[in-house]
C-alpha cells in the first residue's frame, strides 16, 4: 500500500513552478489575473508558495469543544528537492515530557511502495520503524490530514480535479484583514483521486493578491461540510533564484461535527535556507549526529 | 352541592353544550402533547449522583451511542470485513450520528509491534482481500488488548460497530435509518442493534403497540363486565362517555400547559378508566335504587336521586384521591412527580364528568328500572355481599384475625420486594430487543456501563507511574468479580503501547516505570489517532482518567453490588490527594431506585397522614380517619405483599400505581361510611342494619367497580412487556384487595369501635338523639 504524504506542502514555497503556466506572479495585472482561469488559478496558487526547502518553529495548539487546549512545540524541516519524494523531519520541544521525540518520513518515487518513517523516543534511546498512514488519516493527531498537507491542486493536483470558479467576493481572513478573492470549487474527478480523497468536493477562496489560499471547505463523502481551514498572516519570503514566495503564517483547521481545532503558527519561518542532506537519515534521528 | 345537581339536571342540553366546547377546547392540546424519553433528566439536577454523573459526562463529552453488531462464523473474511468498512461509512448519514466518532475495525486507532515494526494508525486500513492479509488483520486485533473483547468477540464470530449521537438525538429516527442499514446488509451474517436510543425505542414502541392492543381490549371487558351487572345499556355508555372525555381532558390539558408525556403518564388512560368507573358505578347503582325504590319519579327526579346523596361522599372521594395522587410529588424523580400533579387533576376531571355527564344524560333519557339485587346471574353476588357483611357483623373477631394473619404474611412478602428496574426482564423472550442485549453482553461484555473517574490533584497527574498502576489494579478487580464483561482504562492504552515498543515483553503489557515513558508512549498513540480518540478515557490535560466497567449482568441488585465493590476498592486505594467520582447509566439506574423507595416509603406515610388528616377533619373525629384508612393500609400491604413473593419489583410504575390505588381504596371508604350514616340517620338503623343497606349499595357499587377492573386489567397480563403485565397483575390484585378489605373491615371496626362519628348525621351536626348503637345479633343471615 503507498501513501503519498506530501507533508506540510501546504506550507511549502518555491517559484520553481511559477513558469509552467507561463506568467510571472508579482507582475500579472489586474486584467491579465481577471483572465485566468480557474485551474490557472490554483497553479498560480502553487506557484506562489512553493519552494525546494523549509524550516521553522511550529506551534501547534489542539483545543477541544470545551476549550482544554494541548500545545506542542516543534522544528520541522522540509527536503522538496526531489519533487516526487519529500523528505520530512519533525523534533518536538515541548510538552516537556515528549521533549527531543523525533519521526522522519522519507517518501518513495514509485507510488505503490510504503514510505519509511521512523520514531525516536528518548525514553526508549532507541529508533523504531513504524508504518506508514493513508492520506486520510489525521496528521499527528491533528484536525489536519496527511492529505491536508499535500499540494492538492498544483500541477499534480490539477490533472485530479475539476475546477469551477463560482464567483469572486470579498471576505476578512481569520486576522480580519479584507481580501478579495476568487471562490473556486474542486472535485476530485479520477478514480485514483475519488478513491483516495477524503473530499468530495472543496471550495477554496484564493486571495487575488498573493494568490494564497485563505480559506477552504472540505465536503466529505457524504456531501456534509466537515472541516473549514482558515489561512492568514500571509507573508513574503525570499526564494531561490530571486522569487519570493507567500506563506500564511497562521493556519487553523476546525472539525464542523466535534468542535475540535488544531492552530498551527510558523515561527523562525525560512525558506531554501539549504539543510544538511544527513538530517534526513536514520542515523541523525537516532544520534542527532551530521 | 345540590344546587349544581338541580342546574345541571333542569338544563341538560345547555351543559352538554357546555361540555362539548370545553371538549373540544381541551381537545386542541392533543397534538401539542410531546413525548419525553430522556432519563437523565428523571433525577433532581442537586442530586450528588447526578452532579458527579454530568460532571463526568461533561468532562468526557459522553454521548449516548448505537452499537451494530455482526455476527457470523467467523468475521475475518474479505465480504464480512468489507461490510464492516461499508457500513461504518454508510453510518456516517445516519442522522445525529457524529461523523467522526464511529468505532470499528475499518476506524479503530491501532499501535501494535509487527515483524516489520510499529504499525500505527487506523487498524484495517483497506479491507484485506488474500488469506495472508486477513491473518496479519487478526494478529493485529489479538495483540491489541482494547479491540479484543471489545470490538471482536474472543471466538471470532461477533464484531461491533459504535457510533456515537450528538445530543438530543430523536431515538425513532435513529431507530429507523439503523434498522433500513441493517436490512440492506443483513444476510449470510445476523445483524444486531443495540444503544440506549435503539433500546429506548424498542420499549416504547413495544410497550406502546401493547397497550395499543390491549387497553381497548381491556376497555371492552370492563364494559362487557358491567353490561352484565346493570343489563343495561345505558349502564355502559354513560360511564364510557365520561371516562372518554375525561381522557380528552386530560390528555388535552397536558398538551397545553407543555406537560410531557412520560412512560409513566402513558398509564393515565388506563387509570381513568378505573377511576371514572368507580365513580361511575356509584351513580349508576344509586339510580337504579332510587327507581326501583320509588317508580312514580319522572327522569329528572331520578336522575337528581342518583347524585342527591353521592354529592358529598364523590366530592370528598375526589379530593382526597387527588390530595392522595398529588402525595406523589415527594419522589424525587420527576416523571413521578410530573405524573402526581396530572393525575391529582386529572381525578377533578374525572370527578366533575362523571357527576356531570351522567346525571344530565339521565334527565333527558326514559326512566329506566333495574333491580340490581335480583338480576339473573348476579343473584349469587347478592348472596356473598350478605353472606360478607354477615361474617364481619357476627364473627368481628375471626374476621380481624384472619386480616392480621394476611397482613402478617404480606409483611414478609414485603421484605422479599426487589427493587430497580431488571432491564432484560422488560422485553419477552426472542424479543429482537433482548437477543440484540443478550448477543453484545455474550460476546462483548454488554453495554450497560460504570464508570469510574480518578482525579489527581494537578494537570499531568494520571500519567505518573502511581495511577496508571492502581487503575489497572482496578480493572483487573473489576473484571474478576461476576457481572462484569469488559473493563477499558487509559492504562491498557499505556500498555498496549509500551508492549508494542517493548516486543522483548513477550506480548505482555505493564505500566513503565517512568513519567517520560510514560508521556512518551501516549504522545505516540495520541500523534497516530485522530483528535479526541480516547477523549472518553482521560481529560485534555491528563488530571483525570475514566474507566469505563460494562457490565453483562442487568440485575440491578448485581448493580449495586458492584458499585459497593468498586467503591470499596478505592477508598482503601485511592493515591494520596486523588479524587475519585462514580458515573455511568449503571450508577443512574441506582439512584434512581434508591429514590424510588425512598419516595415510595416517603409517599406511603404522606397519604395515609393526608387520609386520616382529611377524613379526620370532615367527620370531625379522629376516629372517622382510622377506620377510613385501615382497610387503604390493608390493600396496601396485600398489593406489596403479593409483588414481594410474585417477584414484581418495585420500579417507577409500580410506585406510581400503589401511590394512586390509595386514593381509590379511600373512595371505597369513603361512600361506605357516607351511605352508613346515610342509613343511620334516614332509618334511625343500628350499625349491623345500617351495614347491611350500605353493603347492598356501596359494598355492590365496590366489589362491582373492584371486579370489572380486576378483569379488564387482567386481559393486559396477556402482554409479552413484563411492565405492561405488571401493571396489569398489580391493578387487579389492588383493586380486589381493596375492595375486599373496605366491605368486610369496616363493618367490624365500626362495630368493635362504635365511634360517634358513625352515629351523627352530616359531617358538622350534632349528635342524633336515640341512635345509640347497640351491638344485637343481625338476623339477616344470609339466607
Amino acid at each position: 500500500m503507498k501513501s503519498r504524504i506530501g507533508i506540510l506542502s501546504l506550507l511549502l514555497g518555491a517559484c520553481s513552478q511559477a513558469m509552467a503556466i507561463g506568467i510571472e506572479l508579482s507582475d500579472m495585472t489586474e486584467a491579465e489575473k481577471e483572465a485566468l482561469s480557474p485551474r490557472e488559478v490554483m497553479l498560480a496558487n502553487e506557484a506562489s508558495r512553493k519552494s525546494i526547502t523549509e524550516q521553522s518553529n511550529m506551534k501547534m495548539t489542539l483545543t477541544n469543544a470545551r476549550g482544554d487546549k494541548r500545545v506542542r512545540d516543534v522544528l520541522m524541516l522540509i527536503d522538496d528537492s526531489n519533487q516526487l519524494a519529500r523528505k520530512t523531519y519533525l523534533e518536538f520541544s515541548s510538552p516537556r515530557d515528549v521533549k527531543d521525540v523525533r519521526i522522519l518520513t522519507l517518501e518513495k518515487e514509485e507510488i505503490t511502495e510504503d514510505d519509511d518513517r521512523w520514531l525516536y523516543l528518548p525514553a526508549l534511546k532507541r529508533v523504531r520503524r513504524i508504518s506508514a498512514s493513508n492520506k486520510s488519516e489525521s496528521f499527528m493527531g491533528t484536525d489536519f490530514s496527511y492529505e491536508d498537507f499535500e499540494i492538492a491542486d498544483g500541477v499534480v493536483g490539477s490533472k485530479n480535479h475539476e475546477y469551477t470558479l463560482l464567483r469572486e467576493e470579498t471576505i476578512e481572513d481569520a486576522l480580519g484583514v479584507e481580501k478579495h478573492c476568487w471562490v473556486i470549487e474542486a472535485i476530485p474527478v479520477t478514480e485514483h483521486q475519488i478513491r483516495e480523497s477524503e473530499n468530495s468536493k472543496r471550495i477554496i477562496w484564493v486571495d487575488q493578491e498573493h494568490f494564497a489560499a485563505i480559506q477552504e471547505h472540505y465536503f466529505n463523502k457524504n456531501g456534509e461540510l466537515f472541516k473549514i481551514r482558515t489561512s492568514s498572516d500571509v507573508r513574503p519570503y525570499p526564494a531561490e533564484g530571486g522569487k519570493t514566495v507567500w506563506r500564511p503564517m497562521r493556519i487553523e483547521m476546525t472539525t464542523q461535527a466535534t468542535g475540535h481545532k488544531t492552530t498551527v503558527l510558523l515561527n523562525d519561518f525560512k525558506v531554501d535556507e539549504g539543510i544538511p542532506e544527513n538530517v534526513f537519515t536514520r542515523s541523525y534521528v537516532a544520534n542527532q549526529q551530521l | 352541592m345540590k344546587w349544581y345537581f338541580k342546574a345541571i339536571i333542569d338544563w341538560p342540553r345547555t351543559t352538554l353544550l357546555g361540555l362539548l366546547i370545553a371538549t373540544v377546547l381541551l381537545g386542541l392540546g392533543l397534538p401539542k402533547l410531546e413525548i419525553r424519553n430522556n432519563s437523565d433528566s428523571e433525577l433532581p439536577e442537586s442530586d450528588p449522583i447526578v452532579a458527579t454523573k454530568e460532571r463526568i459526562d461533561e468532562i468526557f463529552g459522553d454521548k449516548s451511542a448505537i452499537l451494530i453488531g455482526i455476527e457470523t462464523d467467523n468475521i475475518y473474511n474479505t465480504d464480512t470485513l468489507q461490510k464492516v468498512a461499508d457500513l461504518s461509512l454508510e453510518l456516517e448519514k445516519v442522522d445525529y450520528v457524529i461523523p467522526n466518532e464511529i468505532t470499528s475495525l475499518s476506524t479503530v486507532n491501532n499501535v501494535v509491534g509487527t515483524d516489520e515494526g510499529l504499525a500505527i494508525g487506523t487498524l484495517m486500513k483497506e479491507v484485506p482481500a488474500t488469506p495472508e492479509e486477513i491473518a496479519a488483520l487478526q494478529r493485529k486485533v489479538d495483540g491489541n488488548d482494547m479491540i479484543r473483547g471489545a470490538l471482536v468477540s474472543d471466538d471470532h464470530r461477533f464484531t461491533a460497530i459504535v457510533a456515537n449521537l450528538k445530543d438530543g438525538a430523536d431515538q425513532a429516527t435513529v431507530y429507523r435509518q439503523v434498522y433500513d442499514l441493517i436490512r440492506k446488509y443483513e444476510g449470510p451474517e445476523t445483524l444486531y442493534a443495540s444503544g440506549e436510543k435503539i433500546f429506548s425505542e424498542e420499549i416504547d414502541s413495544g410497550v406502546q403497540a401493547d397497550s395499543n392492543l390491549l387497553t381497548p381490549l381491556s376497555l371492552l371487558m370492563i364494559m362487557a363486565v358491567l353490561y352484565f351487572f346493570l343489563r343495561s345499556p345505558r349502564g355502559v355508555a354513560l360511564p364510557w362517555l365520561s371516562i372518554v372525555i375525561s381522557i380528552v381532558w386530560t390528555l388535552g390539558f397536558m398538551g397545553h400547559i407543555g406537560l410531557k408525556q412520560s412512560v409513566v403518564s402513558s398509564m393515565l388512560p388506563a387509570l381513568l378508566v378505573i377511576i371514572g368507573s368507580s365513580f361511575s358505578i356509584h351513580i349508576m347503582l344509586h339510580y337504579y335504587a332510587a327507581t326501583r325504590d320509588n317508580g312514580s319519579l319522572s327522569p329528572k327526579q331520578a336522575a337528581f336521586s342518583a347524585v342527591e346523596h353521592l354529592g358529598r361522599p364523590l366530592f370528598l372521594a375526589g379530593i382526597t384521591s387527588s390530595l392522595g395522587a398529588m402525595s406523589l410529588v415527594v419522589f424525587n424523580v420527576l416523571s413521578i412527580r410530573e405524573f402526581g400533579i396530572i393525575f391529582s387533576v386529572a381525578i377533578l376531571f374525572s370527578l366533575f364528568l362523571c357527576a356531570t355527564v351522567i346525571p344530565s344524560l339521565l334527565a333527558m333519557l326514559k326512566i329506566q328500572v333495574r333491580d340490581t339485587d335480583n338480576l339473573r346471574g348476579t343473584r349469587w353476588l347478592t348472596g356473598v355481599l350478605q353472606r360478607m357483611t354477615w361474617l364481619s357483623l357476627n364473627r368481628p373477631l375471626l374476621v380481624l384475625t384472619a386480616f392480621a394473619l394476611v397482613a402478617t404474611l404480606s409483611v414478609f412478602g414485603i421484605q422479599r420486594i426487589e427493587t430497580g428496574l431488571d432491564v432484560a426482564s422488560i422485553f419477552p423472550d426472542g424479543h429482537r430487543g433482548k437477543v440484540s442485549l443478550d448477543k453484545f453482553g455474550d460476546n462483548l461484555g454488554g453495554v450497560r456501563v460504570l464508570s469510574v473517574m480518578v482525579e489527581a490533584p494537578e494537570s499531568g497527574g494520571i500519567k505518573s507511574p502511581e495511577y496508571l498502576r492502581k487503575i489497572a489494579e482496578f480493572e483487573a478487580f473489576m473484571k474478576e468479580q461476576p457481572g462484569v464483561g469488559h473493563a477499558t482504562s487509559f492504562s491498557d492504552v499505556v500498555m498496549q503501547v509500551a508492549k508494542s515498543l517493548n516486543p522483548e515483553w513477550g506480548g505482555v503489557g505493564r505500566i513503565p516505570d517512568t513519567r517520560n515513558e510514560i508521556a512518551q508512549y501516549l504522545f505516540l498513540y495520541d500523534i497516530s489517532g485522530t483528535p479526541g480518540d480516547f477523549a472518553n478515557l482521560v481529560d485534555y490535560d491528563y488530571r483525570r482518567a475514566r474507566i469505563q466497567v460494562t457490565l453483562n449482568t442487568s440485575d440491578p441488585d448485581d448493580h449495586a453490588r458492584l458499585y459497593r465493590q468498586a467503591r470499596d476498592f478505592w477508598s482503601a486505594n485511592l493515591p494520596q490527594g486523588a479524587n475519585v467520582e462514580f458515573g455511568g447509566d449503571t450508577l443512574f439506574w441506582i439512584a434512581q431506585s434508591e429514590y424510588v423507595v425512598k419516595g415510595k416509603v416517603l409517599n406511603i406515610i404522606l397519604s395515609v397522614c393526608i387520609i386520616i388528616f382529611f377524613v379526620s377533619l370532615i367527620y370531625r373525629a379522629i376516629s372517622a380517619g382510622f377506620i377510613a384508612v385501615l382497610p387503604v393500609v390493608m390493600g396496601g400491604l396485600v398489593t406489596f405483599g403479593v409483588m414481594g413473593f410474585a417477584g414484581i419489583r418495585l420500579d417507577i410504575a409500580a410506585a406510581c400505581i400503589s401511590g394512586v390505588m390509595a386514593g381509590i381504596g379511600i373512595d371505597f371508604s369513603l361512600h361506605y361510611l357516607d351511605r352508613l350514616r346515610v342509613h343511620r340517620r334516614e332509618n334511625n338503623s343500628d350499625i349491623p342494619e345500617a351495614c347491611h343497606k350500605t353493603q347492598m349499595l356501596v359494598g355492590r357499587s365496590i366489589i362491582y367497580d373492584a371486579i370489572t377492573n380486576a378483569v379488564g386489567f387482567f386481559v393486559v397480563t396477556a402482554s409479552g412487556f413484563v411492565v405492561v403485565k405488571n401493571f396489569g397483575y398489580l391493578l387487579a390484585i389492588s383493586m380486589m384487595a381493596t375492595s375486599i378489605s373496605v366491605v368486610l373491615l369496616v363493618p367490624v371496626l365500626l362495630l368493635l369501635t362504635k365511634p360517634r362519628f358513625a352515629s351523627r348525621g352530616t359531617a358538622g351536626e350534632t349528635t342524633e338523639p336515640g341512635i345509640a348503637p347497640e351491638r344485637t345479633e343481625t338476623a339477616m343471615a344470609p339466607q
